[in-house]
């Protein structure tokens, strides 16, 4: 990631990272640039989401590496749990949400992206809270054309976990594209609820959106719920969402055995396999190398 | 075409005193008295649905809710009276009942006004009435099965339904009777300002088969009016049902049916629905897999044209072990029109070996329409493979291309491309219906090209 310097002079309410990018407070970034806050968010808004933080990606920058919202979050109060990223024309931007402490979770996530713009997200949820339901959103605008965003989340679910992933694309200019990937892992007890819209506006033409999600039960008393939605207003356009639930291949799974392998360690090889469509987007090997230990970790551990 | 004269017609409006009129026109025992004042309850405490198309401007205050176009039932055509004969005879129902059809019902606003069954079928012991004459001559059966699938408390419309209903059709195919030939019921609305509220239950015993066809349309009027069916069928052991809907409503009507199928162990059901007219359509057939090896299909296909909101998809809800269900829905938006798609499949825990497919393909022809697509899939089984999939897309350039280079003008060749996309939809209907619809979406093309 790129270095994160702190401006003492600012109360924390601000972040440097490299290339004019930063993080602030919400209503410390609506002083900074009111007219670009006036843009996103009216008054009424501002006050109501004060809480909020935005990460500002200035026109034309391009960072190469991926921004871990993790590391961001936690130079910020624990009651920030709501992030609006602006990514300028012309930008390019790269970001990943590995989630393993609940303590730092970000609730909310929205993307402005304007023309000529491209984003790409992942998100990696291993640990979410037994104790309640938590409710996580994923709301991608993209703004103005030739815009792209594409985000790839992985989720495991075990326990009594209660979780509920909200995402929205919203096509509002012609000419962009979208691709969501979920893909879920839900082990004994766990619900898990996936609401997922796509949304074209009135005069968008050249659209292309997709959306897939796929989810893997493993164990009883687990209840999966999937909603995938599309709301499309114009005709030119190309649009497509599917999402699959069901358990484990089986043939796949004798197949690994007549080749040695016990059902257990076959149950994790083929559970791997469900997240490498994430882990293959990262190009940087450390982080990968982290993430695909992390997530077999959680997967054996269960196990 | 006029109206005819009325035997009866209620004063406009819904209250307890007409829902009694029409128990006692029909000379109902107490108990289905008290169940439609029980359902009149229910309808005015329950809310107007909090999804779907916006129905606050519905009023009842200014609907007739029961219409008695003649007195008794007709076995004859030439029984019947001839201005309503000539409206039947324009939608070439006696035509196709000598063609091929088991049997025929049809019903002219509130009431069944004519009815025939082949003497081979009443000779299997196959019962083919209308709803009323159902329950006063197999008073049990009907108690035992009514609203069993469909309570009151359903929705809104069902509990409306509940209260007002009127015709319909009460069929029984007996065990081991298999119906070669489908039966057919026509639902036909001249009066304006007017109800229908159409009661069908269907009893496929163990073994039986049953192709049941329904087609609907209206006379056009300034004043809207309501449609608000419940069509209930139980298949039981080994059975199979294949009820198949034309509606084609005038667009003063609004459409709010709620149709729904029990499948016990092995048994077939497949609603095959067609819905190319009305101002508001609110359908969304259901089939719940209640026995070990059951299979349901539905097959759906609406066509949303100006000013009209087709808000129509399904149910599948697999509460048994090793079911199997198949769900393809078609949509084409144009003129201005919103085609709206909710489905439901739902597997519930202990329902093992479930394999079932949604899927929703939309057309959208112009910038002005709108479509929508909202299915939900719910699984608390581990051991199951389901699975959804929908895409939108408008008529590709190239296809368009390709065929008028072969010399076809855009308009036909638009016509074309729209009837290959609702292929699946047309393959599984009588041929002589599909002959129908392959012409109306051609006539409804017309004048598309925007």
């Amino acid at each position: 990631m790129d270095n994160i310097k702190r401006t003492s002079d600012l109360n924390s309410k601000i972040l440097y990272l490299s290339k004019g990018v930063f993080v602030s407070e919400l209503s410390y970034f609506s002083s900074l640039y009111p007219d670009i806050a006036k843009k996103y968010f009216n008054e009424v808004a501002i006050e109501t989401i004060a809480q909020g933080m935005v990460l500002f990606i200035p026109n034309n920058t391009k960072i190469d590496r991926f921004i871990n919202l993790k590391e961001i979050v936690e130079n910020f109060s624990d009651t920030e749990k709501r992030l609006f990223v602006i990514v300028g024309s012309f930008a390019c931007v790269k970001i990943y949400n590995f989630i393993e402490n609940l303590e730092k979770f970000i609730h909310s996530i929205d993307f402005f992206v304007e023309e000529g713009a491209s984003v790409s997200f992942i998100g990696c949820y291993l640990d979410f809270d037994e104790s309640k339901i938590i409710t996580h959103d994923l709301n991608i605008f993209l703004i103005e054309k030739n815009c792209k965003v594409d985000c790839k989340i992985f989720c495991i679910v075990d326990g009594v976990q209660n979780i509920v992933f909200r995402t929205k694309q919203q096509h509002l200019s012609g000419d962009s594209h979208s691709n969501l990937i979920l893909n879920c892992i839900a082990f004994e007890n766990s619900h898990f609820e996936y609401e997922g819209k796509i949304f074209i506006d009135k005069n968008c033409s050249k659209v292309e959106a997709y959306q897939n999600n796929k989810n893997i039960i493993l164990e009883n008393n687990v209840v999966v719920n999937s909603m995938p939605i599309l709301e499309i207003l114009s005709n030119d356009v190309l649009c497509k969402h599917s999402t699959a639930t069901g358990q484990i291949d089986k043939d796949s799974l004798f197949y690994l055995q007549t080749r040695g392998l016990s059902e257990k360690e076959a149950n994790i090889l083929l559970l791997e396999n469900v997240f490498d469509f994430l882990i293959n987007s990262f190009d940087n090997k450390k982080i990968k190398d982290t993430v695909l230990r992390r997530v077999k970790e959680k997967i054996r551990k269960i196990l | 075409m006029q109206n005819p004269d009325y035997v009866f017609k209620s004063d406009r409006g819904l209250n307890k005193k007409i829902v009694c009129e029409i128990s006692a026109k029909k000379n109902e025992p107490g108990w289905m008295t008290d169940f439609r004042l029980n359902a009149l309850e229910i309808f005015e405490s329950m809310p107007m649905p909090n999804f779907g198309p916006n129905l606050s401007w519905l009023n009842t205050n200014d609907i007739h809710f029961y219409v008695k176009p003649i007195e008794g039932l007709k076995n004859s055509w030439e029984d019947v009276p001839d201005k309503i004969k000539k409206t039947f005879e324009a939608l070439g129902v006696p035509q196709a009942e000598q063609k091929f059809l088991a049997g025929v019902g049809a019903q002219y606003e509130s009431e069944m006004i004519y009815k025939s069954l082949q003497k081979k079928w009443e000779k299997e012991g196959v019962v083919f009435v209308d709803s009323t004459e159902g329950l006063k001559k197999y008073p049990d059966i009907f108690k035992k099965y009514f609203a069993s699938v469909v309570p009151p408390n359903d929705n809104k419309f069902a509990a409306l339904n509940s209260a007002v209903w009127s015709g319909g059709n009460f069929v029984i195919i007996p065990k081991g009777v298999k119906i070669d030939m489908p039966l057919q019921a026509y639902f036909r609305i001249d009066s304006s300002s007017f109800g229908q509220f159409e009661r069908t239950l269907i009893i496929v015993e163990e073994g039986g088969s049953l192709e049941y066809v329904e087609g609907c349309s209206a006379q056009v009027y300034k004043q809207n009016s309501l449609h608000s069916a419940v069509v209930e069928i139980i298949a039981l052991k080994g059975s199979k049902i294949r009820y198949t809907t034309i509606q084609n409503w005038s667009d003063n009507v609004c459409n709010l049916v709620t149709k729904r199928a029990l499948a016990r162990e092995n048994a077939t059901v497949e609603w095959i629905d067609g819905n190319f007219g009305s101002k508001i359509t609110m359908k969304y057939p259901s089939i719940i897999l209640k026995g070990e090896k059951s299979k349901g299909q539905i097959i759906s296909i609406a066509v949303a044209a100006k000013d009209q909101h087709q808000d129509t998809g399904g149910k599948i809800i697999h509460l048994a072990p090793n079911t199997s269900s198949n769900f393809v829905s078609k949509s084409i938006s144009k003129n201005g029109g919103r085609s709206s798609f909710r489905g439901l499949l739902k597997v519930e825990a202990g329902a093992v070996n479930v394999n079932a497919k949604m899927q929703c393909d939309a057309l959208i022809l112009d910038d002005l329409s709108r479509s929508d697509t909202y299915p939900k899939v719910q699984v608390k089984e581990k051991n199951v493979d389901v699975g959804h999939e929908a895409s939108v897309s408008k008529i590709s350039d190239e296809q368009l291309f390709y065929i008028q280079s072969r010399g076809l003008n855009e308009e036909m060749a638009r016509a074309m491309i729209v009837n290959g996309f609702i292929d699946s939809f047309v393959k599984e209907i009588p041929m002589e219906y599909a002959v129908e619809i392959n012409r109306l979406i051609s006539a409804s093309m017309e004048g598309s090209i925007g």
